[in-house]
């Protein structure tokens, strides 16, 4: 029963009256034979109109539809099932083969497809036929081989990007055969998505054994398939519609159940994916008071306050604490940075902040909260919130090459930007758009006005990804990452770039790393974050001179110490962040921590301290 | 630009290996020519004759190199069965199916495109569900079914549309345009179920993607995020699509052309093919994939305009 619910849930009502369909139809074509053995003519019920004795009503000779269509199901699947495998196995070969010689080998055959593309298929199909002769197995083949030059296209397109791919290249340098790397390593990965293809062409396929048979040159006169009844059935169309009108719904429900089905089964992945799932914001009540504590008390050049900040994911198995009650403050002209790992939540808190984790409804009355002049920015609409966005705190992001627009001049997104916020004309944007670029120390500017994204360097980019947070004058900014792909001079420039913002424009930075290192010189605060809580906090000095939390020194050891005269062996943390779903129980970096003691796997420490605080029982304690 | 002269070379080749594919396989297929001329009582001295009129008996690669070149100039032949002149009988039939593709493509264009936008501005939720559902169930419909419902309920029950009597464009183009409609609707629902889904996946695959992302953070409305710029790159493998339509519409439309009696390209070719009239076959197959070779550096040209990074991709000046 449980089972039957499952299933029920995976497929859809949509998704069973398919499964339903294919298997009545799979029981049709398979032992038809056995209810149609008696179908007669019988011309004095010609033509009838669907009652009780003849559901689907009779034909021009008087024989009964339901019969003829089950009858005629065998055929069309046949049809359908045959030239579908026939267009799949030559389009494989022909598309993989493509894919993984390219060059050359790939040009021939992309000229050939565009070719067979650029002919009208359906006449040679009819032409072909007919000067082969009408049957079944000529119908099949012409339909599979036609139906070759569509799979080779996708089959193409689908494995083009994994041959590149670093598996595939391993197995090349290995010296493995060309044949063994298609067969092991290229097939399964494209074969899943060729399959729900290759249902959605079994349909098609039927459809055009209907239309061949339509006009006249599909399977000979005395085989009965859809298509062929509906070719007889069109001479009295007008006197009894039922005749076409039948098999054409068998056809159109054969397709549609063959989509259904193939949709269903390409999205049903076997793990949850983040994007597609709700986001609910919480706030557990004794933090909450501990919220209230510190807004009661605001320092006056506070500018961006967080507090108790929660984002959970719903997932099927349970919520998934991205991030769990955060709390942190921003004053005017200060750079605060937020160290983590990947995965510790630092990212997902930074998209909290102004709305922009995916698909964000939030559960209404229960909030976390972030103060931004006076307001709560998560009980903002998003019409309101749009015009802080970009406008009053504006971000960077790590990967400038993915998140500049690719089809637009650099120039024109730093102007569009200026435009929406300050109302620029067009001519006063690009001249702030230009000043910016100066700004920002984009060398020869006016040239680079109008170059492209992929044009450029990456350090280049991510000056262009400032210059157009800096477009609208923000008073905060949130920069997630921006120098980790880049290399250390280059890094440093780009850090002194902010710093310089921060000094001459009083711009207040939210700095997320997951590198300690680079944090050290600039940073006023640290705030170390782990499995979505922050576990150290303080002024960069206190928390480098005197790390309280294990983890934060653990991080810290990490960074590589080039001007000592021995380069000391890192301290790695062995180990990953846990994946925060359940109840929380203990802390969280037990497993991995070198100090851990069994009161860490039941006890959940709290943050303590004034200006520099901690969250770690031994610290506790040891303070004690 | 060397990507352009590149794409030049592939059509070339593409033209080449159409007109030779086409005369070769008509070749091959038993049976000469003179026979169907002649009927099937005729004899060997008279299918000789006739043949060696005609020029059959030389050998065929001559005879494509002789029917290429005249081709290359705009001949198209006589015909062997009625003399008829090959490229006048096409410039009457091109017109009508030229028009038929161009009001078919921009009839599912202009049902899909904003269908797609609609149901991408939040995907996932009805609006989008119902129409994806709905695209399948166009995709699902037979073409030639299409046709005769909307035939039999909009010509011979309702009479709102002419059943079967095309109108030429020269006898007054309201006329024209009406007797278009119905054949013109048969052709655009399928297509624009297709052509939705193409675009509906790619604007929510850009939706999610970190540009647009940016953009949000930017604070612009999901209103402009949506027309402005996810639109335009998105449009990209839609276009493509569109242009590999082109051949299809042009000459593989017989059913829509025999259901509604159009004068069109379809039937030409059919009717010479199944009368083994090889010089119209070649013909029509040539001037066919002559504008589907256009139609498709048209698009090429528009991808260039479009997306910077085919450009770059092209002349191999990428990162
Ligand atoms: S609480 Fe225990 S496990 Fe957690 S950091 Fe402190 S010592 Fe390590």
């Amino acid at each position: 029963m449980k089972q039957l619910l499952r299933f029920k849930q995976r497929w859809g009502i949509l998704g069973l009256i398919a499964i339903a369909w294919i298997v009545a139809l799979g029981v049709c074509a398979l032992f038809g034979k056995l209810f149609t053995s008696h179908l007669n003519q019988d011309l004095k019920n010609r033509l009838q109109a669907p009652s009780f004795s003849h559901p689907f009503g009779t034909n021009n000779l008087g024989v009964d539809m339901l019969g003829l269509a089950i009858k005629g199901a065998r055929i069309s699947v046949l049809v359908g099932l045959a030239a579908t495998a026939i267009g799949f196995i030559g389009g494989s070969l022909v598309g993989l083969t493509a894919a993984y010689w390219r060059g050359r080998t790939d040009r021939v055959i992309l000229t050939f497809l565009d070719a067979s593309a650029a002919f009208p298929s359906f006449v040679a199909a009819i032409s072909v036929v007919l000067f082969w002769g009408k049957s079944v197995r000529n119908v099949i083949l012409v339909i599979g081989v036609l139906t070759i030059p569509v799979i080779a296209r996708i089959v193409r397109a689908a494995s083009l990007p994994l041959v590149e791919r670093d598996f595939v290249l391993a197995a090349r340098m290995q010296g493995s055969r060309h044949s063994q790397i298609i067969v092991r390593e290229l097939i399964p990965n494209v074969i899943r998505p060729l399959l729900g293809f290759a249902m959605i062409t079994v349909g098609i396929t039927i459809s055009i054994e209907g239309g061949l048979s339509f006009i006249g040159a599909g399977v000979p006169d005395n085989i009965v398939t859809w298509g062929q009844l509906i070719a007889s059935g069109r001479a009295t169309v007008e006197g009894s519609p039922h005749l076409v009108l039948i098999p054409a719904s068998l056809i159109f429900g054969t397709i549609l159940a063959l989509n259904t089905l193939s949709s269903k089964w390409l999205r049903g992945r076997p793990f949850p994916v983040i994007k597609e799932s709700v986001v609910e914001t919480t706030v557990s009540a004794n933090a909450s008071d501990a919220a209230k504590m510190i807004s009661s008390n605001p320092p006056t050049d506070v500018v961006l306050s967080i507090e108790n900040l929660h984002t959970y994911f719903s997932t099927p198995f349970g919520s998934l604490r991205a991030v769990d009650g955060v709390s942190l403050q921003l004053r005017r002209g200060q750079m605060v940075a937020l160290v983590g790992e990947s995965g510790s939540g630092k990212t997902m808190m930074a998209r909290s902040l102004l709305g922009l984790v995916p698909s964000p409804p939030r559960v209404a009355g229960l909030p976390g909260r972030v103060m931004f002049d006076g307001q709560d920015l998560l009980s903002l609409s998003s019409e309101e919130l749009r015009k802080i966005r970009g406008r009053r705190i504006a971000m960077i992001f790590q990967d400038p090459m993915t998140t500049l627009n690719p089809v637009m001049r650099v120039g024109r997104q730093i102007a569009d930007t200026a435009t929406l916020h300050l109302g620029l004309s067009k001519k006063e944007a690009t001249r702030r758009a230009l000043e910016l670029l100066i700004e920002v120390g984009v060398p020869d500017a006016q040239r680079r006005m109008r170059a492209w994204p992929h044009e450029l360097s990456g350090g280049l980019r991510q000056r262009i990804g400032i210059a157009i947070a800096l477009a609208a004058e923000p008073e905060v900014l949130i920069a997630d990452e921006p120098t980790s792909a880049l290399d250390v001079t280059i890094q440093r420039q780009l850090l002194d770039l902010l710093d310089r913002l921060r000094r001459y424009r009083g711009l207040s930075i939210l700095f997320i790393t997951h590198d300690m290192g680079i944090v050290a010189s600039r940073a006023d605060e640290v705030a170390v974050m782990y499995s979505g809580r922050i576990v150290e906090q303080g002024s960069t000095l206190e928390v480098f001179a005197h790390p309280r939390m294990p983890y934060t020194r653990a991080l810290l050891a990490s960074i590589p110490r080039i001007n000592h005269e021995s380069h000391k062996k890192l301290a790695v943390i062995g180990g990953i962040p846990p994946i925060a779903i359940g109840p929380r129980v203990g802390c969280a970096f037990a497993p991995r921590c070198p100090d851990v003691i069994d009161a860490c796997r039941t006890e959940i420490p709290q943050l303590v301290g004034n200006t520099h605080q901690a969250a770690c029982i031994r610290n506790v304690v040891s303070a004690s | 630009m060397r990507g352009l002269g590149q794409r030049f070379l592939q059509m070339t080749a593409v033209l080449l290996l159409v007109a030779a594919g086409t005369f070769f396989l008509l070749d091959l297929m038993p049976g000469s020519p003179a026979i169907a001329i002649l009927g099937t009582s005729a004899t060997p001295e008279g299918i000789a004759k006739v043949e060696a009129e005609l020029g059959l008996d030389k050998p065929n690669i001559e005879r494509f190199l002789t029917w290429g070149t005249h081709a290359v100039r705009g001949d198209l032949g006589v015909s062997y069965r009625d003399g008829e002149n090959v490229a006048q009988a096409i410039r009457q039939r091109f017109p009508t199916s030229f028009e038929v593709l161009i009001l078919t493509q921009l009839l599912a264009l202009g049902i899909a495109v904003p269908a797609a936008l609609f149901a991408a501005s939040r995907p996932g939720k009805r609006r989008d569900r119902a129409l994806t559902t709905t695209s399948f169930a166009l995709i699902a419909i037979p073409q030639f079914v299409m046709a005769l419902t909307l035939l039999i309920i909009f010509a011979k029950q309702l009479q709102w549309f002419p059943a079967a009597d095309f109108v030429p464009l020269n006898e007054g183009i309201i006329r024209n345009l009406r007797s278009l409609v119905l054949p013109v609707l048969s052709l655009s629902f399928p297509l624009s179920g297709i052509y939705f889904q193409v675009l509906r996946n790619d604007l929510v695959i850009t939706m999610s993607s970190d540009h647009i992302m940016r953009t949000r953070a930017s604070g612009f409305s999901e209103r402009i995020i949506l027309l402005k710029y996810a639109l335009r790159s998105s449009s990209l493998t839609l276009l493509a699509v569109v242009g590999l339509n082109t051949a299809g519409l042009l000459g593989g439309v017989l059913i829509i052309e025999q259901i509604y009696s159009l004068p069109g390209l379809g039937r030409f070719l059919f009717d010479a093919a199944t009368r083994r009239d090889i010089v119209k076959v070649e013909g029509a197959v040539l001037v066919i994939a002559v504008t589907y070779v256009t139609v498709n550096l048209l698009v090429d040209m528009l991808l260039r305009v479009f997306d910077p990074r085919v450009r770059a991709a092209s002349i191999g000046t990428r990162r």
